[in-house]
């Protein structure tokens, strides 16, 4: 076979994206917290703002150290996530296979979009009084806003991921006779990969919203538990300290997230600019 | 003309649109024999892509039937496989999954790691087992196509205008592998084109066909010995017959 250009030919797009620039990212990224933090810090220092409203950065600083000496904020934290993982598990187990079917079932889309239009304009918190006389006080309560909150996001993207397969490689799983079981798996649920993925994402931050919203309402642990028994002892550096971990947590939980995407989809970056083949 | 593989008997196909109805293929017959190399030659919309695809089991005829092996076709089988004009192949496998991809079940481990690294040094890929879709160039793409088509061990293999989104040179070169793989297999090939030159320079014999509606204008055999040269007198008369003969609207 007259190939005498293999590697030449063999373009590794792996390699040529973002050399380098995750520096340069990241300098750019902090420059205004951190600017705002500097202005927050002199301003306190200054006297300009009343420290009971607003403690200074190094005061708040301080404070998360004692937190995470007395194990305090790993305390609520742990809580916190412990409830977001049962209810981002239990939403993944109902909402995808859920969204699969529908997706491909195209009839039975009209059955049901107009029921869950309607649901996915009342937001989860709303709900927290209800799920609280119906499953009492305790975590069940608590997991059951997380369920609700994430459930349209992954649902959602997994019928869009579904209905937006290539119809051209649905044929070739015809051409080569895949039963409709090896269809879904290896057509339908590879191509709609990325679309869950979006969902996930999407879902687990709305997940996390919710979560720090049942707990400020009723909960004697967790991140949002912590706010309110700031709020109620009046120590602002506390509430801030909560506040911050939420962002930060969050912000964790999708970089992972992100990795995880990249990991197992290495074909993504191409494929979504639009150089499928 | 009795040991034929594939027959086409009377097949009529009409889509139906919101543009009005389009007759694809009117009262096509013809039948390929065994190891067979036939080009279905013609202009875009003259329903060769139809019959590839009637033939492929992708569709239904409106009447008339295709038998394949003695057998009348419903639907898509392994014994025909199809090479589609774009690679088609699933950006989320490796090269060795696509092409090992519906073969898992059906074949032990040993037996697919056989088929693979058999059918890529076919098409000459056996470096890339492990490179994904979008590692590769258009032409590559394509050949693992053919690869992931003879890894089923089809009797037929359907192939709809394979090479015409590639390059000029690209093109050439796999034409050139495309017969010797012929060679060495021995598979019937059905071939969609609407390349004259490639036409004449693989197949034995050469179906053209004339659009709306789309059937069967001419049947010619292609007397000329393998390898075939471009240049030489008889190749260019024939190219030059036939050329005449898609143009006269008779």
């Amino acid at each position: 076979m007259p190939v005498n250009n293999k590697t030449g030919e063999f373009a590794n797009y792996r390699e040529v994206r973002n050399n380098g620039s995750l520096l340069e990212a990241v300098l750019k990224g902090i420059t205004f917290p951190l600017l705002l933090i500097v202005f927050w810090e002199l301003s306190a220092r200054a006297g300009l703002v009343n420290a009971l409203f607003l403690p200074a950065p190094s005061k708040i600083y301080l404070t998360l150290l004692d937190m995470l000496q007395d194990g305090l904020l790993e305390k609520h934290l742990f809580a916190s996530m412990v409830r977001l993982t049962y209810g981002f598990f239990i939403t993944v187990v109902i909402a995808v296979p859920l969204g699969i079917l529908v997706g491909k079932a195209r009839n039975f889309r009209f059955w049901v979009n107009p029921t869950l239009s309607f649901l996915q304009q009342i937001p989860p918190i709303a709900w927290i009084p209800i799920f609280m006389l119906w499953l009492g006080i305790e975590e069940a309560s608590k997991i059951a806003v997380i369920v609700y909150a994430a459930f349209f996001p992954v649902f959602l993207n997994t019928v869009q991921g579904v209905t937006s397969v290539d119809p051209k490689l649905i044929e070739v799983g015809r051409a080569y006779m895949l039963t409709p079981l090896q269809m879904i798996k290896k057509v339908y649920i590879p191509s709609a990969s990325m679309s869950i993925f979006v969902g996930l994402r999407l879902g687990l931050s709305n997940c996390w919203r919710a979560l720090v919203g049942a707990e400020l309402l009723a909960a004697s642990t967790g991140i949002g538990y912590l706010i309110i028994e700031g709020r109620q002892l009046l120590q602002p550096d506390k509430i801030f300290v909560a506040v911050l971990t939420i962002g930060v947590a969050g912000l964790f939980i999708d970089i992972c997230l992100k990795r995880l995407e990249n990991k197992l989809m290495p074909w993504k970056k191409v494929y979504q600019s639009g150089e499928k083949r | 003309m009795s040991r034929m593989i594939v027959e086409v008997n009377h097949v009529d196909k009409t889509f139906h649109s919101d543009w009005g109805r389009v007759e694809a293929l009117r009262d096509i017959a013809f039948g390929c024999s065994k190891s067979e190399f036939i080009s279905i030659l013609g202009p875009s919309g003259c329903g060769k892509t139809t019959l590839l695809r009637i033939i492929a089991g992708l569709e239904d005829p409106d009447s008339g039937e295709v038998i394949f092996q003695g057998k009348v076709i419903r639907g898509p089988g392994l014994e025909r496989a199809v090479v589609f004009q774009e690679p088609r192949l699933f950006p989320w496998l490796s090269v060795k999954e696509n092409i090992s991809f519906g073969l898992s079940g059906k074949k032990s481990k040993n037996e697919i790691d056989k088929i693979v690294e058999e059918t890529l040094d076919l098409v000459g890929l056996t470096a890339f087992l492990k490179a994904y879709p979008y590692e590769l160039s258009g032409g590559m793409a394509q050949r693992v196509a053919i690869a992931r088509a003879f890894a089923f061990e089809p009797e037929a293999l359907l192939l709809d205008e394979p090479f015409s989104a590639l390059d000029a040179q690209t093109r050439l070169r796999l034409q050139e592998e495309l017969l010797d793989i012929w060679r060495k297999t021995e598979k019937t090939i059905i071939l969609v084109t609407h390349d004259i030159e490639e036409a004449i320079i693989l197949s034995q014999r050469i179906f053209i066909m004339s659009p709306s509606p789309g059937t069967v204008k001419e049947i010619l055999d292609v007397p000329l010995p393998y390898p075939r040269d471009r240049e030489s007198p008889e190749f260019i008369r024939l190219r030059k017959y036939i050329f005449d003969r898609i143009l006269i609207k008779t």
